[in-house]
């Protein structure tokens, strides 16, 4: 499998290989998310988008080493964060890795905070845990760093607890306390979906200029195309667990290939101009031990033929600048597919 | 547009396989269930009259004749205890049955009107709460006089709270969720959204309890029974039968522990059924 | 018009503190008008507190509003006695976000259909379980999802049971509260060309709370804008998000991601968060964060004025 990529391999934050996650569902071991590779440079934002169930919050988990034992398992596949290889380790080991390498953000803030702990000291703790700072070092870096994302008084608000802060705060707290080690790679899932448009923008906002300014890969996992047209530069689109088209943000918006893309676009309201006549995807989204073998989207696509029986591989296309994962598509495009291997 | 495929009915039986899977529900089912059926055919499982004197026999050990000995009127104990679950368990099932549906009744519509309503009866229902339970039903009993029908209506009275406050909470909890709104905006009325939607909706959590209460009953009643403020003698109830065991426990100290010990495996199989139950209808245990 | 509410009002009065609690009053109405006529769709947009779910559930007087009128076909819903709004209810129903939320989880779906006809004595038996059948047909259910409990449908089908059951009674108006923010963009798409065909074949009326511009754009002819309880913008949907007049609007129109990476770059940059509404700001409530405040704005509080035909606005500066 070619990587999907253009950060060399030396130089990526995050280096996913085949990760394949299984699942176990009624006592039975399913593959979730099937063999998605991608590597993610540092001062990039890849996202992840795809509705619910398409695994892109598992490939989170997965890459985090946070699946639940005895439910979800990493069946296949490499992870290599910042050098180190992550998906051969014990989990004291990749304790250690967890919160100093690469940090996590999750949609609710709020459930993901301690309640009962002044902020200030939550944001501290991995800083004593990690870095082996002493107490009053680690509350000036909590300070310090509360300032970075923007809090407002931030030394009085160290000592606040979790509920007197706005969704919008708790949210740049959790960023706080995620890049308080200064990791390579931060995972942001679905970082701004229970928030109100203005905040969500704040928060990209700030999301965008710690990756700037601190070389952060930023992994964003999203359900919200608008989201990755604004705050990412390339692009990976999951269905049924798998990864079905990757592009950069550019090529993908001008020009959405896979038909799973297209459908989502077409799908999806616009503010900016009419969108008169909505296309919906038919049916919906299949649940694990419905999924169709082969390509996973054939179900629904409408350029379903017979070969889509086999699962596609996921080709390149364009001269190796994207990739898509639908045999039709590869078929009509093979003009410009170059020779394997030299991807 | 196709919406039309259905996932496969999935059979609602989640809550029987987890009961099922669950060992201490199905010892409590059983210990209470034999204790039931021993009630139930009392008449033809106990050896002897539970009344019949026999003065010849006064305070035998266990015999061939006696399997759990005679008390100081002679009268067979496995006989009496055999009679007296009878009691006992009415007074504990009727009591328990009466609170739910009073308290029940009171909590929802404590909880779905809120307001004035809802503060007075809750205000009323603290300070029934903050008495001990044993100690009102001591107060009932002495107000009312030692009879078998007041001796369910004070268990009753004193179930009550309990049920108002679960149920109320519940209904709250309901009442935050847009479904009941909904039913208000199709014109239903009150009566049928409490009764028709909230209330199937809360009685998980008003089984559980009432399992867990019908111990508390059962051991109230003999409570009762033992400072002498149950069924007038000679009615055989096990918390009597404790309480003349208890005046020879010197001569015969089995005669209070034959009895004791029914009533600790009717506790323990209620305790475990009510557990079991809270488990098995927990939405968050593990399937 | 169809719908006619004129200056709704309501205050929530919150304890709030420990150990020693004190009464806040939270404005979660202030003033709100609007009306919406048949087959057309009124959008409720703003940011969460602003008062838009309670303006709707206001109007369908699920919860008693302090001040106002609400006019229904020209009866008056809130002084509506207990047996003539039940009757007016039966043409006002309303669709809600969470559709695992909205459904009595013990009930059929067939039942659950059902029990509203013979509530109002419109149909009983085999008469209602056809009408039931149509409206499942209608709203894209097979036959077979009568005899189902809600939990076993997915997230999208279970708002075609929750759209279903409003449509029941057959209704004039349905609110529909942010009814496809729970769903994934393929099944909302879905949901949303559902609701136009109702719209278009059954002449339904709409008031559309979303938080989502794009989807109010999509759905609704008109769209008023909603800030701290007060509406602060109103006008045809079209223009309001093309061209928006009031400071606030722009702001939120700006921050609405649109799937384009060309478009995305132009930002405004907004300050800060919505102020709490438990102690709004006086004067205009959005002048601490607007970039054209001036003294006027701190004190006064602009009104609802006309600035072009079927446009409104309320606010100092705009033109």
């Amino acid at each position: 499998m070619s990587a999907v990529s253009k950060a060399s391999d030396a130089a990526a934050a995050l280096r996913v290989e085949g990760l394949t996650t299984s699942l176990k569902i009624d006592g039975v071991w399913r593959d979730a998310v099937r063999d998605v590779s991608f590597a993610l440079a540092p001062g990039e934002t890849l996202a992840l988008v795809g509705e619910s169930g398409c695994g892109k919050s598992l490939t989170a988990m997965t890459v985090m080493g946070l699946l639940p034992k005895g439910v979800g398992r990493l069946s296949a596949g490499r992870i290599v964060i910042d050098g180190v290889e992550t998906s051969t380790l014990a989990e004291r080991d990749f304790g250690k890795v967890r919160g100093d390498s690469i940090g996590m953000i999750f949609q609710e803030p709020m459930t993901s905070l301690n309640p009962v702990l002044p902020v200030g000291f939550q944001i501290a703790e991995p800083l004593m845990q990690h870095r082996g700072l002493s107490r009053r070092q680690a509350m000036e870096r909590a300070r310090e760093l509360m300032e970075l994302v923007r809090i407002p008084a931030a030394a009085e608000r160290l000592k606040s607890y979790p509920h007197q802060f706005s969704g919008g705060m708790r949210q740049r707290v959790m960023i706080a306390l995620a890049i308080a080690c200064s990791p390579k790679v931060l995972i942001a899932d679905e970082p701004t979906t229970a928030l109100d448009v203005t905040v969500q923008a704040q928060v990209l906002d700030l999301l965008g200029v710690l990756q700037r300014e601190r070389g952060l890969g930023v992994l964003l996992i999203t359900h919200n195309l608008g989201v990755v047209a604004t705050n990412a530069q390339r692009v990976m689109v999951m269905y049924g667990g798998d990864v079905v088209e990757s592009a950069d943000v550019g090529d993908f918006f001008a020009k959405p290939l896979h038909p799973y893309s297209r459908a989502l676009l077409a799908a999806m309201p616009r503010v900016d101009r009419p969108t008169s006549d909505l296309a919906p995807i038919p049916g919906q989204v299949p649940t694990l031990a419905e999924l169709p073998d082969g390509c996973r989207f054939q179900s629904r696509c409408p350029l379903r033929e017979e070969a889509c029986a086999v699962r596609p591989p996921l080709t390149p296309v364009e001269g190796g600048r994207r990739h898509v994962r639908c045999v039709v598509l590869a078929r009509e495009l093979a003009g410009d597919l170059p020779r394997e291997g030299t991807a | 547009m196709s919406a039309a495929s259905l996932p496969a009915p999935r059979a609602r039986n989640s809550f029987l396989s987890r009961a099922t899977r669950s060992p201490a529900l199905l010892i409590g089912i059983v210990l209470v269930g034999l204790c039931v059926a021993m009630a139930l055919f009392a008449p033809w499982l106990s050896p002897y009259d539970p009344d019949e004197q026999d003065v010849l026999n006064r305070l035998a050990g266990a015999s061939r004749e006696h399997w759990l000995g005679a008390d100081s009127f002679g009268r067979d104990v496995l006989s009496r205890i055999i009679w007296g679950a009878q009691i006992s368990l009415f007074v504990g099932f009727v009591s328990t049955l009466a609170g739910v549906v009073i308290g029940v009744l009171i909590g929802v519509v404590s909880g779905y009107y809120g307001g004035w309503v809802d503060r007075v009866i809750s205000g009323a229902n603290d300070v029934l709460m903050s008495f001990p339970q044993i100690i009102m039903g001591i107060i009932l009993v002495a107000v009312l006089g030692p009879s078998l029908f007041n001796l369910i209506l004070a268990i009753a009275i004193t179930a009550v709270p309990a049920f108002v406050r679960i149920a109320r909470g519940s209904t709250l909890a309901m009442k935050e969720r847009d479904f009941v709104d909904a039913c208000r905006s199709l014109g239903y009325s009150d009566m049928r959204i409490m009764f028709g939607h909230i209330l199937p909706n809360i009685m998980d959590e008003v089984v559980v309890m009432a399992s867990l209460w019908l111990a508390t009953a059962i051991r109230t009643e003999t409570t009762l029974a033992f400072i002498g403020l149950g069924a007038p003698p000679p009615t055989a109830t096990w918390g009597g039968i404790v309480r003349e065991g208890f005046e020879n426990l010197l001569d015969s100290p089995m005669l209070a522990v034959w009895p004791s010990l029914a009533i600790l495996l009717v506790m323990i199989g209620l305790n475990m059924i009510g557990d079991g139950l809270r488990d098995a209808t927990d939405p968050r245990a593990p399937t | 018009m169809l719908l006619d509410v004129v200056d709704l009002a309501k205050t929530f009065t919150l304890r709030q503190g420990w150990p020693v609690p004190t009464l806040v009053d939270v404005r979660a109405l202030d003033g709100v008008s609007f009306s919406v006529d048949r087959s057309e769709a009124l959008g409720v947009v703003g940011e969460s507190g602003c008062g838009k779910s309670t303006a709707a559930r206001a109007a369908l007087r699920l919860i008693e509003p302090d001040r106002g009128r609400v006019m229904f076909d020209g009866r008056d819903v809130l002084t509506a006695k207990p047996a003539e709004l039940r009757a007016l209810r039966r043409r006002m129903q309303i669709v809600f976000q969470d559709p695992a939320s909205a459904r009595d989880p013990r009930q059929r779906v067939g039942s659950a259909l059902m029990e509203p006809l013979a509530v109002h004595g419109v149909a009983r038996g085999d008469v209602a379980r056809k009408r039931v059948l149509a409206i499942l047909d209608e709203v894209g259910l097979p036959k077979t999802a009568f005899d189902r409990f809600p939990h076993e449908f997915s997230g999208g089908q279970r708002q075609r049971i929750g759209i279903a059951r409003a449509l029941a009674l057959e209704p004039d108006l349905i609110f529909a509260d942010e009814p496809v923010s729970a769903l994934d963009v393929s099944v909302q798409a879905q949901i949303l060309r559902l609701l136009d065909e109702l719209k278009q074949r059954r002449r339904l009326a709409f008031v559309f709370v979303s938080h989502d511009l794009g989807v109010v754009r999509h759905f609704c002819e008109r769209t008023v804008v909603m800030y701290l309880g007060r509406i602060i913008e109103s006008g045809p949907t079209g223009q309001i998000f093309d061209a928006p007049k009031h400071p606030y609007t722009k702001v939120l129109r700006e921050a609405s991601p649109v799937p384009d990476p060309a478009v995305a770059k132009a930002k405004v940059a907004i300050e800060g968060e919505p102020p709490s509404p438990v102690a709004p700001p006086p004067g205009c409530h959005f002048h601490p964060r607007c970039p054209l405040a001036t003294d006027i704005c701190r004190t006064q509080a602009p009104a609802l004025r006309d600035i072009a035909p079927g446009r409104r606005v309320a606010c100092h500066h705009a033109s």
